[in-house]
């Protein structure tokens, strides 16, 4: 059984949401967050592979799947960083 | 139309070329004797990558013509250091960073020098506006015053 | 100390943080440096790209029959010749690089020639006949905003109350605007306007390709990322991305101009068609008119202050304009619009927009100088009617490590409260004004980014290193390398030689971008370094016949860890490398991950600026960067980046601009019409660098990259308003726009 964790959705995200911006899901990693995501809102689609970053406590995640997360953690979905 | 035989003196080397006549002299310099040293930024004279020294006046060389090269005596970045010496304002530009991406260095370099040699002592406001023609994108031009400043009085032996 | 710990606090560095002379400088100061034109092959033809007079039309047919005639001509290309890419985000790419049934905006490509000489490629160009059914367009965006507007790319509406060409909105920020809003004794709100500016990089876009009919191919390029220029132009040409090799050549500029495709895939089509390599150099007009400068704004902002300075609610509405395609970057603008403030009650509403331009592409912290410029404007217009120290309110309301950050996550320690102070005390602050002249603060923020990253450094017989990174040096990168690897393995700096290794050499590298050069290649530099000396302790512990937990690593030698090691003499690095093949063979370090602990960076600029009310000119008089760097590994660079960062900023405020006309045409694609900083412009600007160390990163560095140019348009809009006595609302404040103002007054 994996621990509950509350993600937040900020940004473009909650078009594909229908507006929810924060969600409670069973995860005990980033890659945990995206599939319960998907199942739930499978609008998200690509966007969660391609257009997103994930903030876990402040420190912000592009790539990592398999960075843990825990309820103790804020988790935060941001659009992807990118720059110049 | 066929081509113009060219002969002038390049960094002090005896130099002959075949151009067309409509052909710049910086594309001579570039894809005829290979001097690459020489940038095309613009190719209408606003940036100054392409500097050069013709009887010792600093030109734009994608304004001139290769033609009108003949009987000149030119200089290039190619013929700035001495041997394995660097010039005073090549070694001071290093030491100072004043170079990011380095595109538009042998333009600037090639400019200053002809400053020091008009000018051996010019003022910060002197070399901003000598350098004025010469565009540099990543400095903000403050090292580059600052190493021209530098090389300027180690040459006065200051 | 666990080898991959974080040890900046306490840690004496030897090379780091000194100012050694960068490893590719003699080249650079002799014009023996290879850029992306510099190059040439055996046999080599010369392409020319033919583009589009109008700003949006559709393609009835391109006629190439008069071109392809011409005897030096050799090849003609169009969209045809190109593979519908599988990733989706390359559809767009290949749009831009190539048009489709559409053009999208003046300067989009339509064909391609390929010519025994330049000369002769661009006389072909002249006889290629395209039928243009032209059609209605827009440039501006919040024109291209309204319900009326004309249509860019299909008629849905995706965002409810505008026009197609809104492609998304999005919505940061917490808190109760209203509640934050009754609060506050003043509220002050205003519009804002920037233009779109140009990287301006100095050299041209370049490149020379050779592909063959097997796929098989080539590719020089000045580039910021060359792993992701293979990728990109494998998926147009429809061949495996590794048949590509991709070389970066020297780059001369990019500010993130350079993170993507333009005229590459045509040179390797054109490749492909003719068996020969083809040399493609963009003339400087095509650089303006179709490679991607950054979006223009349209801005809202409405801020409440308490009568102490206390900030009660901040709200932004932006818009932004990316050019033909989606991708503006308006999401970011709306991210660091409020980063520097710890507000309870905060909003910032962002519209992605396209109209009849070019591509937009990443320019240094895309989005956060516009956003900036509204905000830390209204922050100015508040202190001046509350008398407050500009200072003292940025100290009071600004972010700190635990406070909230208006884009969501709390944040973790950063240096914005150290950069003030700094700034604060700087002798520059105590410069007295005198008439028509102004003071104008800001603080900036952006973000820093990660991204994939693989380095290999291999050790020689002579105790050298050679290190391989795979991000393009775009300013000094391969000196601050070369000094973390001589740090991490105590040998001096002159004893490393660091190359950018091309896409058959290394692993996959993310492009030079998102300031992520020295903190990730950087990371990963020292991470490799410690797998050497891991080997290389191994190597030790089987010379002295002893368990490998026995060795450490000390100031370049391997020792033995204790007494109970035994007494064993140092084995110094160069020995260590001399023996290697006998020891187990070669010793390389290596690493390849995707770094995840980024630091953001914040910056505070202060400039002071003389407005002549006859002409409307801005002199600007004095100029003060103070950036957090984390950790400055080569500080000249650093402080490079600074100024760099100012003078863009400067340019940007002052005189850059894309100017269209009524034809949808732009009006000055050239250095002399559109105007970047000159030398005789700018007076020296003051640096000075704070390290507050990214816990990421083990030696606490930040990228320093991009911040350096978000606080200049407020700065400066600041200390203009300040010396005009008029709110400059619109960049850039050039002349004509400063008289008007004072006019208007």
């Amino acid at each position: 059984m994996k621990p509950t964790v509350t993600v937040q959705l900020y940004g473009s995200l909650t078009q594909c949401t229908g507006g929810v911006a924060s969600v409670e899901l069973e995860a005990s990693s980033i890659r945990d967050v995206f599939r319960e995501l998907l199942t739930r809102h499978p609008a998200l689609g690509d966007d969660l592979d391609t257009r997103v970053s994930v903030s876990v406590d402040g420190r912000i995640y592009t790539e990592s799947l398999f960075q843990p997360v825990g309820p103790e953690n804020e988790i935060i979905l941001l659009p992807r960083i990118a720059g110049g | 139309m066929g081509k113009m035989h060219i002969t002038t003196r390049i960094n002090g080397d005896d130099t002959e070329f075949l151009c067309d006549a409509d052909e710049s002299l910086l594309d001579v310099l570039r894809d005829r004797l290979g001097l690459t040293g020489a940038k095309e930024g613009c190719g209408t004279g606003d940036c100054g990558a392409c500097s050069i020294v013709v009887d010792g006046r600093a030109v734009c060389s994608c304004l001139m013509l290769g033609a009108e090269a003949q009987d000149r005596d030119i200089n290039t970045i190619e013929g700035m250091a001495e041997g394995e010496h660097l010039h005073p304002l090549q070694r001071k530009f290093l030491e100072h960073a004043a170079l990011q991406c380095g595109i538009c260095t042998p333009g600037i370099l090639v400019t200053a020098k002809n400053l020091l040699e008009r000018n051996p002592d010019p003022t910060e406001t002197e070399i901003r506006y000598w350098l004025a023609g010469n565009l540099c994108r990543c400095t903000g031009y403050d090292k580059i015053v600052r190493a021209v400043q530098d090389a300027a009085a180690e040459m006065r032996g200051a | 100390m666990a080898l991959d710990e974080f040890d900046s606090e306490n840690r004496i560095f030897s090379a780091v943080g000194t100012r050694p002379v960068r490893p590719d400088g003699i080249d650079k100061v002799t014009g023996k440096a290879m850029f992306g034109a510099d190059i040439s092959a055996p046999g080599m033809l010369h392409g020319a790209i033919l583009r589009s007079p109008h700003a949006h039309a559709v393609i009835r047919s391109i006629d190439t029959s008069a071109a392809e005639a011409l005897s030096e001509v050799k090849a003609v290309v169009t969209r045809a010749d190109f593979t519908s890419p599988v990733s989706r985000g390359n559809i767009d790419v290949l749009e831009n690089c190539m048009a489709g049934e559409k053009v999208l905006y003046d300067g989009h490509a339509v064909a391609a020639v390929a010519a025994t000489s330049a000369h002769a490629a661009k006389k072909a160009l002249r006889l290629i006949r395209v039928d243009y059914v032209v059609l209605p367009h827009v440039t501006d965006v919040d024109a291209a905003m309204q319900p009326d507007a004309p249509v860019i790319a299909g008629d849905e509406i995706k965002v409810e109350g505008h026009s197609a060409n809104v492609m998304s909105r999005c919505e940061f920020g917490h808190g109760d605007l209203e509640a934050g809003f009754a609060e506050a004794d003043i509220v002050m709100e205003k519009s804002f306007r920037t233009a779109a500016t140009h990287q301006g990089y100095i050299e041209p876009h370049a490149c020379l390709a050779s592909l063959g009919a097997d796929g098989r191919g080539e590719l020089w390029c000045c580039t910021q990322g060359h792993f992701v220029a293979r990728n990109i132009c494998a998926d147009m040409l429809g061949i495996d991305s590794t048949q590509l090799r991709v070389v970066a050549s020297e780059i001369g500029g990019g500010f993130g101009g350079k993170t993507t495709v333009f005229i590459e895939p045509v040179a390797l089509a054109l490749s492909r068609k003719t068996n020969r390599p083809v040399k493609i150099v963009m003339p400087r007009e095509d650089v303006f008119r179709a490679t991607g400068p950054t979006a223009s704004s349209s801005m809202d902002v409405k801020i409440g202050m308490k009568r102490d300075g206390t900030m009660t609610a901040g709200q932004a509405v932006l818009r932004m304009q990316g050019g033909a395609f989606p991708g503006s970057p308006v999401d970011m603008a709306a991210m660091c619009a409020f980063a520097p403030y710890a507000l309870e009650n905060v909003s910032a509403v962002g519209y992605d927009v396209i109209c009849n331009r070019p591509k937009q592409a990443a320019y240094r912290a895309p989005g956060s100088p516009m956003a900036c410029f509204a905000v830390e404007s209204v922050v100015d217009m508040l202190c001046n009617e509350l008398g407050l120290d500009p200072f003292e309110v940025r100290l009071k309301n600004g972010s700190r490590e635990g406070t909230r950050a208006s884009y969501g996550p709390k944040w973790p320690r950063i240096g914005l409260m150290e950069t003030l102070d700094a700034a604060r005390a700087h002798p520059m602050v105590e410069a007295e004004l005198g008439p028509n002249q102004g003071r104008g603060i800001s603080c900036g923020f952006w973000f820093n980014h990660g991204g994939e990253t693989s380095v290999t450094l291999s050790l020689s017989q002579d105790g050298t290193v050679a290190l391989q990174v795979g991000t393009p040096d775009i300013g000094g990168s391969r000196a601050s390398m070369s000094m973390m690897a001589a740090e991490e393995l105590g040998i001096p700096y002159e004893k490393v030689r660091t190359t950018v290794a091309d896409t058959a050499s290394l692993g996959y590298n993310d492009v030079s971008h998102g300031s992520r050069v020295t903190y990730a290649s950087g990371l990963a530099t020292i991470k490799a370094a410690r797998d050497a000396k891991k080997k290389l302790c191994q190597r030790a512990a089987k010379i002295w016949g002893i368990d490998e937990d026995a060795v450490d690593w000390q100031d370049g030698q391997a020792v033995p860890a204790g007494h109970n090691a035994g007494g064993h003499d140092p084995l110094p690095f160069a020995k260590l490398c001399k023996t290697m093949g006998r020891t187990g063979g070669p010793v390389s370090g290596h690493f390849e991950a995707t770094p995840e602990g980024a630091g953001v960076s914040f910056a505070t600029h202060v400039v002071d600026a003389e407005v002549d009310p006859e002409t409307g000119a801005t002199k600007i008089l004095r100029y003060l960067v103070v950036q957090d760097a984390g950790k400055a590994i080569h500080p000249s660079y650093v402080e490079g980046q600074f100024q760099g960062g100012a003078a863009q900023g400067i340019g940007w405020a002052l005189n850059e601009e894309y100017i269209y006309g009524e034809d949808g045409r732009l009006q000055n694609a050239g250095f002399l019409d559109y105007r970047i900083p000159v030398a005789s412009d700018l007076p020296m600007i003051d640096t000075e660098i704070v390290e507050v160390p990214n816990p990421g990163h083990p030696y606490g560095v930040r990228g320093v990259g991009e911040t350096s140019i978000c606080p200049p348009l407020a700065a400066i809009a600041n200390a203009v308003s300040n010396a005009a006595g008029v709110r400059m609302t619109e960049l850039p404040m050039s002349p004509p726009r400063i008289l008007k103002a004072l006019d208007d007054a």
